[in-house]
């Protein structure tokens, strides 16, 4: 049977503790720097969020519909996710999101847009520093985490696709885990960072084969 | 012609939109042979030429008969030839033609004649030499003005450059697009590098002319120039940062602190001898910069000096 049955959940995250989700490509003075989107403003890439997922799926529930949930690739075997998540785009002070490229300079200068954007320049960091296996500071094992402070608000959107005749338990599942103790984001999270809280869901289902359901489908708010 | 002119695919991968070129025709100015001489004849290959002997074999050894000048012998001491050999892939029958084995362009032939040339002869010539003359083969250039010296001379082609660079177009994309460039950090990248450099090597002045040994320290410590960093690091202007460095008791780099306070040795001997805080404030003077490239000047400039000292450059 067909996978015609569409979960939609849209939520909005708020970073309890600072977040830390890095790039990669430091600039040679900060050794790490925030992911940003294109308007370079901080993002939650939709790929961090589905790992942070998966493995909280595995150490809850264990390995059974792991991969049916979330894909695999094992050799010449495979199957794609039925699961997709957005990216998580930052809300602005009065609660709207920076959707897509903005060119309208005029709403980047919301001040908590305007805030984030200076940090470009000069990062929030925090010091850390490399122990050894005595627990001491390693030499040159000094180094900085770029960093939002907490309080910063994301939104994002998550879909499953799923056969008509199964019932809602993975989805119920999976969304509870947006309320686990153990869902935090980015880097350095057992250094109390990335701690996520979640401030509001709405959620529906829809039936592609229903006309109804499927024009209230269409009638869901793209942006 | 005609079918040629519009848009065709060349090359490969053509179905997945490698190769779409836009063909017109145009007018080219042939080149004009230079003076012409009863006794020498220079050719110089516009584009490769695939010769024949009288045999109708494939050469590539330019000679009288493979160029079809009786009575014309190679000066090689005047000559540079390089060859090459390739067998081209035909599309239509799905398979490699004749190989073909070329002088390739660029060369250059001197010849030293024993009876002048016609004018018919010089001509010819410069409707092109031997086969696959329909293929762009065989275009040669006779007695090319600039190669009548012993070395090479070049004029203006006194042709205005009419051809004009298309403007901005207005669209927020564009803006956008010009928004994301990071010329100015490259600006203080390099800035930073240049002026650690002259840091370093007055330090290392300074170092020689106390006669301190390479391996023991001497001036800042690494440290040091990370108290530098931090204080650019958290710095949001540069009167701001230059304050935090340089001014009053709790200023990071002071003319009476440790490692500061070395002299340095003036460079020409016609300076005078200051010690490194006052040569530093003098270096480290912002100019008519943007503060972010200021901060970031000094940030990089600070991580450059940290690693010098930690590979002892300095």
């Amino acid at each position: 049977m067909q996978q015609s049955r569409l979960y939609i959940a849209r939520l909005v995250l708020e970073a309890d503790t600072a977040l830390s989700i890095n790039s990669g490509s430091p600039d040679g003075v900060f050794d790490t720097a925030l992911v940003r989107d294109a308007n370079n403003l901080p993002a939650i890439p939709g790929s961090s969020l589905a790992g942070v997922l998966r493995h909280l799926w595995r150490d809850e529930y264990g390995q059974a519909d792991e991969n049916s949930l979330f894909g695999f690739q094992a050799g010449s075997e495979g199957a794609a996710s039925p699961l997709s998540i957005s990216w998580g785009v930052l809300l602005n002070s009065k609660g709207n999101a920076a959707e897509g490229l903005i060119l309208d300079k005029q709403y980047l200068q919301d001040p908590l847009y305007a805030s984030v954007l200076q940090q470009m320049d000069t990062p929030v960091y925090r010091d850390r520093v490399r122990l050894g296996h005595k627990g001491a500071a390693l030499d040159s094992g000094k180094f900085d985490r770029a960093v939002l402070p907490a309080g910063h608000r994301f939104a994002l959107e998550i879909r499953l696709w799923a056969k008509p005749e199964e019932d809602d338990v993975l989805w119920r599942q999976l969304l509870a885990l947006l309320i686990h103790p153990g869902f935090r984001l980015g880097g350095a999270t057992r250094a109390g960072l990335g701690r996520m809280k979640l401030v509001s869901l709405h959620q529906q289902q829809f039936d592609m084969k229903n006309p109804q359901s499927r024009d209230a489908f269409l009638g869901v708010c793209r942006t | 012609m005609s079918t040629l002119q519009g848009e065709v695919l060349l090359g490969r991968s053509r179905s997945a939109e490698y190769g779409r070129v836009r063909i017109r025709t145009m007018e080219l100015d042939r080149p004009s042979p230079g003076s012409i001489s009863n006794e020498a004849l220079t050719l110089w290959l516009l584009s490769d030429v695939a010769l024949i002997d009288s045999q109708g074999r494939m050469s590539i050894e330019p000679n009288g008969d493979t160029l079809g000048i009786p009575d014309a012998a190679v000066a090689w001491d005047k000559t540079f030839v390089r060859t090459r050999r390739y067998s081209p892939w035909n599309a239509a029958r799905h398979g490699f033609d004749r190989e073909r084995q070329v002088l390739t362009a660029g060369s250059v032939i001197h010849l030293n004649l024993k009876t002048a040339l016609s004018v018919e002869m010089i001509s010819r010539l410069h409707q092109g030499l031997g086969l696959y003359r329909e293929a762009g083969l065989g275009r040669v250039w006779v007695n090319p003005p600039m190669l009548a010296d012993e070395h090479p001379s070049f004029k203006s082609t006194n042709r205005p450059d009419t051809a004009v660079s298309p403007g901005k177009p207005d669209d927020p994309l564009i803006a956008w697009l010009q928004s994301r460039r990071t010329d100015w950090k490259e600006q203080a990248e390099e800035e930073a590098r240049r002026l650690a450099e002259s840091i370093a090597a007055a330090i290392k002045r300074a170092r020689h002319f106390a006669g301190v040994a390479p391996a023991l320290p001497y001036g800042p410590s690494k440290s040091q120039w990370g108290t530098v960093m931090h204080a650019a690091k958290n710095a949001h202007s540069s009167q701001a940062l230059q304050q935090k460095l340089f001014e009053g008791d709790a200023a990071v780099i002071k003319p009476k602190g440790e490692g500061w306070l070395i002299e340095i040795p003036p460079e020409d001997g016609r300076e005078e001898w200051k010690n490194l805080a006052s040569f530093l404030r003098e270096q480290l003077k912002p100019k008519d910069e943007a503060d972010r490239i200021y901060i970031h000047k000094i940030r990089v400039l600070s991580r450059h000096l940290q690693d010098d000292i930690e590979k002892r450059r300095v």
